[in-house]
């Protein structure tokens, strides 16, 4: 399964827009006095740029993605949901000054939402962060 | 004082005030705490002073179902298999002896408090520090800290390591008490009762040279190890045809075994992120070692009813640096502020190794039974037949879950799962620890146990049995502290009966 840029950023731009109406709705509810500097579709966008940029990282990035996607027993556009949710979750977690996955994937630690991929035990957004590069291409 | 069975005339009978099966830590133990008080004891071991390959021959037997080293790895002499064990200690978590409906058969007589006061003065028996195994207590000397994880899913407990060798250690203190007599190459072979009575009378014990005496006491405690205790009860026939206390069918059944799993991969994100040094050995000044493993928390385990379950971590020296995942997990996990990441230069990721302990459902079908075979003693052999259910195998995988995701939550690192197949080889790794545990279990109602709370067989009204045996579930800490306070405990018990 493979995703074209359209698509892609189509993702992005759905995940930037639940992130702007979970924003508009109350974030500071969990306590954020900042507003973030980066947005979602930015923050992945340059996540992604910098995994595709550096070959090792993209192709170990995709060999776990790939695993992720075979594994994935739901529809296509089940599985974009998931990732923009992911996304999304990776910016929702995410303070001005931090890193978004290690929030993220701290938070899905914290909470067992975790996956197994190749036998590695990942935390979803990981995995599904993987399993987006492995579609961008 | 030490007498050569070998010496005792044929048909000899040695009247005593308590008899005691067997000289490991139970017995020992048993004899400790009975040491110039105004009643003999007398204790009957198999063996010499040291190890002999004829008597160790008594322990072979057949083994069905999984590996077959279990019967060979103990040792007859004075001292037991405390003679070459590791000396690991730690005692069972109160979770172990909580009835858990998850558990089939679990629930212990009493709790984790009651027996406190008996782990504390098993300490001193065995030559340990204090009665604490928490992390804020053992600081380790170079200050090496436990690792971040939560504790609510995964703490950090230690274990004090000292392998006391209780046969050379305890030699002279036998040797002097006034009213101890052990007799050595004296193998029990038969407890006597009579079909019109709730009493064993005497036991006939026998050595390697042919001749045989008996000892005849108000009291009997059988001490001789998990394999040994249920054997001589379905050996001991003259009261009922099944084997004494074994009304039930249950003598020999529910044996556990802590099932150890070694070499399970898990990856941190740089060599110099993380800092095993607690939970490797390390020496304290009044005795051996104090090492960290990791537990379980209380809470998971309910939550997830999960089986006892603990962890070391180590690296291997041997092992390259390799990068088995994506880069960008590598960098989500070092980026964590707790951990010094000053190492990493992003490919450079190690590789680190897990070795887990777990507890074992209880199962009536792993059980010891009885061969057509015998030994030079005429006895029939002992035959173990042990399973790992699928709960077992799961309960292993899910503790290792729960594992990698306090490692994940804490951006330690990324733990590999061993595969999800009943079939796969690291289930066929699966091996014991020499830990026999649950043929004599202790249960109030005598339809699931041999013994009740005071480790009395049902049904008899002098004979008591010591060791691991009587565990009804057995957590995943190594059974020798816990034996041994409840040696003291029933020796409190005999004493207060000897009054
Ligand atoms: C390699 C190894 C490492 C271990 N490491 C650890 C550890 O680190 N921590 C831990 O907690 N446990 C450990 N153990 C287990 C530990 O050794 C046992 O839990 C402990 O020795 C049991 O004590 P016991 O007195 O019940 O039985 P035993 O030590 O087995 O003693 C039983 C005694 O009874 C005698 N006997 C048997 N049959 C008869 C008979 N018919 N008549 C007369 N005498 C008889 C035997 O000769 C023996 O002396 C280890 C075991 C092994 C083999």
């Amino acid at each position: 399964m493979t995703l074209s840029r359209r698509e892609l950023a189509r993702l992005l731009g759905r995940s930037a827009a639940v992130w702007a109406a979970w924003w508009a709705h109350g974030c500071t509810s969990i306590g954020w006095r900042d507003a973030p500097s980066v947005s979602a579709q930015q923050a992945v966008d340059e996540r992604l740029d910098r995994t595709l940029a550096d070959p090792a990282t993209r192709e170990s990035s995709k060999a776990l993605g790939r695993a992720y996607l075979e594994s994935y027993g739901g529809s296509r556009d089940e599985l974009r949901r998931e990732i923009a949710w992911a996304m999304d979750r990776v910016a929702t977690r995410t303070k001005p000054s931090d890193d978004l996955f290690r929030r993220a994937v701290h938070a899905d630690f914290a909470e067992g939402e975790m996956v197994e991929t190749s036998g590695w035990l990942l935390s979803h957004t990981e995995a599904r962060f993987s399993a987006l590069v492995a579609l961008a291409e | 004082m030490f007498i050569d069975g070998r010496s005792v005339p044929e048909g000899h009978l040695v009247d005593t005030d308590i008899c005691i099966i067997g000289t490991g830590p139970a017995g020992i133990t048993l004899g400790l705490e009975f040491a110039d008080l105004p009643f003999n004891v007398c204790l009957l071991e198999s063996g010499d002073f040291e190890p002999r390959p004829e008597i160790s021959e008594l322990n072979k037997g057949p083994t069905t179902g999984r590996h077959g080293e279990a019967l060979d790895c103990r040792e007859r002499c004075f001292g037991g298999t405390s003679n070459h064990w590791t000396g690991w200690c730690r005692p069972l978590d109160a979770i172990d002896f909580d009835q858990r409906s998850w558990v089939p058969h679990s629930g212990w007589p009493f709790a984790k408090d009651h027996l406190e006061p008996y782990y504390s003065r098993a300490h001193e028996v065995l030559g340990i520090g204090p009665p604490r195994f928490d992390a804020e207590f053992w600081k380790h000397p170079e200050g090496a800290q436990p690792l971040p994880l939560s504790p609510d899913l995964v703490r950090t407990e230690v274990y004090q390591i000292e392998a006391r060798r209780f046969g050379p250690v305890y030699r002279q203190r036998f040797e002097r008490a006034s009213n101890l007599s052990v007799y050595l190459h004296s193998s029990v072979v038969e407890l006597h009762g009579r079909p019109d009575s709730t009493r064993v009378f005497d036991v006939t014990a026998k050595t390697l040279e042919g001749n045989s005496f008996r000892v005849r006491a108000p009291f009997f405690i059988l001490a001789a190890g998990g394999i040994e205790n249920p054997r001589l009860l379905l050996v001991s026939r003259s009261r009922t045809n099944v084997g004494l206390g074994n009304e039930h069918d249950i003598v020999g059944r529910c044996f556990m075994e802590h099932p150890h799993v070694n070499d399970i991969g898990f990856w941190v994100a740089a060599q110099s992120s993380i800092d095993l040094s607690y939970y490797r050995p390390w020496d304290e000044q009044e005795f051996r070692a104090v090492m960290g493993m990791l537990v379980l928390g209380r809470e998971v385990a309910i939550r997830e009813r999960r089986l006892g379950f603990s962890a070391t971590l180590y690296s291997r020296p041997d092992e390259g640096v390799r990068n088995p995942l994506s880069p960008s997990v590598q960098r989500s996990a070092a980026d964590v502020e707790d951990l010094d990441t000053s190492g990493l230069d992003g490919s450079d990721v190690r590789e680190y190794r897990c070795y887990c302990r777990t507890e074992q459902t209880p199962n009536l079908n792993s059980r010891i039974l009885l061969t057509d075979d015998r030994d030079a003693l005429g006895l029939p052999r002992a035959r173990l037949h042990w399973e790992l259910t699928e709960q077992d195998v799961l309960n292993i995988r899910e503790g290792l879950r729960i594992l990698g995701r306090a490692l994940g939550e804490a951006g330690v690192g990324r733990l590999r799962m061993p595969a999800d197949d009943l079939d796969a080889g690291w289930v066929g790794d699966i091996a014991g620890g020499c830990h026999h545990m649950g043929t004599t279990r202790m249960s109030m109602d005598p339809a699931w146990g041999v013994v009740d709370a005071n480790c009395k067989v049902h049904g008899v009204g002098n004979l008591y049995v010591a060791g691991s045996s009587v565990f009804p579930t057995c957590g995943s800490a190594n059974p020798t502290l816990t034996i041994v306070a409840l040696a003291v405990r029933l020796a409190d018990h005999i004493k207060e009966r000897m009054r």
